[in-house]
């Protein structure tokens, strides 16, 4: 069977490389062609650019670093719980004292707002703790999910490049191709392969 | 652009729809095929791209509606209380002053549920929501009793986030769908029995109406 095949180019480009000459056997998914990946290129530097800048950031994202702004909400949070306790022992006693006719109502006042202070000084505590807590997991693992996603690109990119090498889809002699610099354009011929019989 | 392909078999003769990479021819040549018999992919390295992107949006989107949520429920750190918690005749008035500067913020609420009403089409949770919300806040305001925490603007502010979080699920949700069904047309399949003759070859580039493959019945 004398069946040619005409090889063509998925993109508008320039031949990179001719790796085959007329004439030539080639088997089934030698290559024949290269094609220009320059832009490929561009998008690969920039790519690993993005993935490296991830790296960076999930490795400054560290747990040691998240553990250690715990430790320091956990000593805040303990210091405010006893300044609260002390603060409502004192709103007892100056309510007993003003009650037995012995101290000023603004002294009262005076350790109701401080022992209030106090208390929401304590939620605000337990607050950003437990934001700090969520938001490292949190954080994390969108970093994680955007490093996937850039490793992916890098992927898809390098898969993009391998496509613009032309193989031969099956065992035959190469009878017409484009030599190097040649442009093409998409769906322009850029190889004619004769198909080996048997 | 990625394109999407119909799988139609048109008259025993199939012909590309457009200008693609065939991935894999998945019969032999002179094999018998039956209708639905898959006998070549086109290339969905593009959709495949585009899928990997949509569904790691979607996992975006839920941590963004965890933080939406944490938002919702944090504890609220409560107003200066010492007027309330010793009874003197200054509360009625620390009370009405208090529901004074709610009613100034009352305009704002009031937008921002119209907002979201022109805006309600997705979710019942929501609107149930959004009503208990408003019914709440008006009831309260009118009774001139103390605005509770639990109807503050934030409320309203989260109910927002998470009118706007179910939006981007939903768009994530219909991007996949999409894209999905795409990936599944890219396979052509027999659509009537028959002998196949494939005129082409798994990782060729071919143009728009090229001969792919022709059936014998």
């Amino acid at each position: 069977m004398d069946q040619l095949i005409v090889l063509k180019s998925p993109t508008l480009t320039l031949v990179k490389r001719s790796n085959a000459s007329i004439g030539a056997f080639a088997r089934k998914g030698a290559p024949l062609i290269t094609l220009d990946d320059t832009g490929e290129q561009a998008a690969i530097a920039t790519q690993q650019a993005n993935v490296n800048t991830l790296i960076k950031a999930m490795s400054e994202f560290t747990r040691v670093e998240t553990d250690n702004r715990m430790r320091v909400h956990k000593r805040i949070r303990e210091h405010l719980t006893k300044a609260v306790d002390s603060a409502e022992a004192l709103v007892r006693l100056t309510k007993l004292r003003h009650e037995a006719g012995a101290g000023s109502v603004f002294a009262v006042f005076e350790a109701l707002s401080m022992a209030t202070g106090y208390r929401q000084q304590l939620i605000a505590a337990q607050y950003e703790s437990t934001k700090t807590a969520r938001g490292a997991d949190q954080g994390f693992r969108s970093l994680t999910l955007m490093l996937e996603r850039a490793h992916a690109e890098l992927a898809f990119t390098r898969q993009v490049i391998d496509r613009l090498t032309i193989k031969a889809p099956v065992d035959g002699y190469v009878r017409w191709l484009l030599l190097a610099g040649a442009p093409v354009s998409m769906g322009g011929a850029v190889v004619r392969l004769q198909v080996a019989s048997g | 652009m990625a394109q999407s392909y119909d799988s139609r078999l048109l008259a025993g003769e199939v012909r590309a729809p457009a200008d693609v990479a065939i991935e894999q021819v998945h019969v032999e040549d002179g094999a018998k095929i039956g209708i639905g018999t898959p006998v070549l992919s086109f290339d969905t390295l593009e959709l495949q791209r585009r899928l990997g992107v949509a569904q790691n949006k979607r996992q975006l989107v839920l941590i963004e509606g965890e933080r939406i949520q944490d938002f919702a429920t944090m504890p609220r750190i409560p107003k200066d209380v010492t007027t309330i918690e010793y009874e003197v005749v200054t509360e009625r008035e620390a009370l009405l002053a208090q529901n004074r500067a709610e009613a100034d913020k009352a305009d704002y609420f009031k937008e921002q549920v119209e907002i979201l009403r022109r805006q309600h089409s997705v979710g019942a949770t929501l609107k149930s929501d959004l009503d208990r919300v408003e019914t709440a806040y008006y009831k309260q305001l009118a009774d001139h009793e103390h605005i509770s925490e639990s109807i503050r603007l934030r409320d309203v502010q989260s109910i927002i986030a998470r009118y706007r979080h179910q939006m981007s699920l939903l768009k994530q949700d219909i991007e996949i769908k999409h894209l999905l069904r795409a990936i599944e047309l890219s396979t052509i399949r027999g659509s009537i029995s028959g002998r196949v003759r494939i005129h082409v070859f798994s990782i060729m580039f071919v143009s728009k109406d090229d001969l792919l493959f022709s059936v014998e019945s």
